[in-house]
């Protein structure tokens, strides 16, 4: 029995288990990252149900204002990430002010939502450009070791901690969501906005409180992109892939945003593995392309898309 | 109690109420008869302050009316909108809490809505868009009973029901009334709506066409004729 376990777990194999354990780690905390952005995102689609670009620019500032605020006052990555939390929701709620609240007063065409986020996003990204020029920033390494080492394998530390605040930020939104007050209310707000004015809930507090939960998320994302990637302020582009991940999972489907995000995650990493870096977009394009004919209402999603 | 004074809406071309002026007395229950598209539902989101009114005066308890559609559920007016609007994908739990102004409240009126309707107490963590028609409407009258309110409106609540389930949801609303809270109903089911109520208005395109104490509306041959079918 002991010599059958031996041979079963012979080097080859441990071998190939800790290749195929690492790329899932890689995939899950890059999985971990889209499904945040993914999640902010989807937050203000199932309430306004229009595609918020803002949220990329959002993503980026607070990215930066995370460096700047690190650099002054010499703050740990925790403190960091609170900080610049808070302060992403605050500009969320900004946001929120100057470019939909107006428009929401009007129940204006959702075209004009579009546009005044996509605006926002591009004048968020270009306050970066301004500020900082496009040359790039790095955060400085936190974390000492950056890398583990079992058995020939290394394991990124920085991935393990992202992974492991990711996962305590979506448990918290979802225990957001669905045991309090204001989740209650947010979830009601997404599917019958007149109903919820009509039972006495102010919906200019929900949705701007709905916002700040969304900045909340954007900064905590845009941490992540800068620590994974580097600092340059095209990284709001990566909101695209919060979008793709939350088409994935089914537009405007919380729970769908959260799978989408991870499963594009995992999926670019072993594209990635199997195809080389330079060939990961092309698959996972062609790769969403495939999902949504054979499923077009996404993961989780139980409608047929409208116009994104 | 609430009296609206001369109102008139309009939708961008169309006018869906000219002058509309009634009362509803403290206690009373109070109903507005009419047929499709004659202005009801316009009226209650007049007074719930979901349409603007572009002419006329709402007040309740002798002050101006709030314009704010939640300040007015704060004060005391409360609507259960026409086809009961249930949150399909809350549990029945979630639907009274979003119907509760007072979290502090909570527990004592979600009891006192269990113990009217024991129905949804077997239904708490059941999703609001799997009970029946019946069922959704007995949600949809404790989630609006969940704000305490002193004044209910309900829009249409016999709409797609069968008959037994009609003279059930009546009742409820008999006995939400005799606890205290004044009524303004809204149907089409003349006949029922005028043999509960106190005082009935009767609305015709967008104007009170006539007006007085139920029963003896149910006596004039013109009200028989249109409204209950009698030939
Ligand atoms: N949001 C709106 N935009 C444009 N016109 C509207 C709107 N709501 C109602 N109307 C119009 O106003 C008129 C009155 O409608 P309302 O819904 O108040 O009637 P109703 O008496 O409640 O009818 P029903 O018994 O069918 O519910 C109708 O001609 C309707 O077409
Ligand atoms: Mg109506």
């Amino acid at each position: 029995m002991a010599r059958l376990l031996e041979t079963w777990i012979s080097q080859e194999r441990m071998e190939r288990f800790m290749y195929y354990f690492q790329m899932l780690l890689n995939g899950l905390s890059l999985g971990a990252i889209y499904a945040i952005i993914a999640l902010g995102f989807t937050l203000i689609y199932s309430i306004l149900k229009f595609s918020n670009f803002s949220h990329g620019g959002i993503m980026v500032v607070c990215a930066y204002f995370a460096y700047v605020i690190q650099r002054r006052y010499n703050l740990n990555f925790g403190m960091m990430m609170l900080i610049t939390a808070a302060f992403g929701a605050v500009l969320a709620c900004i946001v929120q002010y100057i470019g939909f609240e107006n428009l929401r007063a009007k129940r204006s065409n959702i075209m004009l939502f579009f546009v005044s986020s996509s605006t926002l996003g591009i004048l968020l990204q270009n306050i970066i450009v301004i500020t900082f020029s496009s040359t790039y920033y790095a955060y400085p390494a936190f974390f000492t070791p950056p890398f583990i080492d079992v058995n020939g394998f290394t394991f990124s530390v920085s991935d393990m901690i992202m992974l492991g605040i990711s996962a305590v930020v979506i448990l918290g939104l979802m225990f957001l969501l669905y045991r309090t007050r204001l989740g209650i209310a947010i979830r009601a707000l997404s599917m019958d906005g007149d109903t919820v004015k009509l039972m006495g809930i102010n919906v200019s507090v929900v949705v701007a409180l709905t916002f700040m939960v969304s900045g909340a998320l954007a900064a905590v994302a845009g941490i992540f992109c800068g620590v994974n990637y580097i600092l340059y302020p095209q990284l709001n582009q990566l909101v695209f892939k919060g979008m793709i991940a939350s088409i994935l999972g089914g537009l405007g489907n919380i729970s769908g945003a959260l799978y989408g995000g991870i499963m594009l995650g995992v999926l670019e990493v072993c594209f990635n593995n199997a195809f080389g870096a330079g060939l990961v977009p092309v698959f996972s394009f062609v790769f969403s392309m495939i999902f949504l004919l054979v499923r077009p209402q996404g993961i989780a999603g139980k409608y047929v898309l409208d116009k994104v | 109690m609430l009296k609206v004074d001369c109102v008139s809406v309009n939708y961008r071309h169309v006018t869906a109420l000219q002058d509309v002026s009634i009362q509803v007395e403290e206690g009373k229950i109070v109903s507005v008869i009419g047929s499709n598209g004659a202005g009801k539902t316009s009226l209650l989101n007049a007074v719930s302050g979901a349409v603007k009114y572009q002419k006329g005066q709402i007040s309740f308890k002798g002050r101006p009316l709030m314009t704010k559609p939640h300040r007015i559920v704060q004060e005391g007016i409360v609507q259960v909108p026409e086809g009961r609007k249930i949150f399909a994908g809350l549990t029945v739990e979630e639907n009274l809490i979003i119907g509760t102004i007072n979290k502090a409240e909570f527990p004592r009126r979600s009891e006192e809505i269990y113990q009217l309707f024991p129905v949804l107490r077997e239904r708490k963590k059941q999703q609001g868009g799997t009970l029946s028609g019946g069922e959704q409407q007995m949600l949809a009258l404790g989630r609006a009973m969940m704000s305490g309110p002193q004044l209910i409106m309900l829009d249409e609540p016999s709409m797609g029901l069968a008959p037994i389930v009609v003279k059930q949801v009546f009742k409820f609303i008999k006995k939400i009334n005799e606890s205290g809270i004044t009524v303004l109903l809204i149907e089409q089911n003349a006949r029922q709506a005028m043999g509960l109520s106190d005082y009935t208005y009767v609305l015709e395109n967008g104007r009170v066409k006539m007006e007085g104490e139920s029963q003896a509306l149910m006596k004039d041959e013109g009200v028989q004729r249109a409204y209950l079918g009698v030939q």
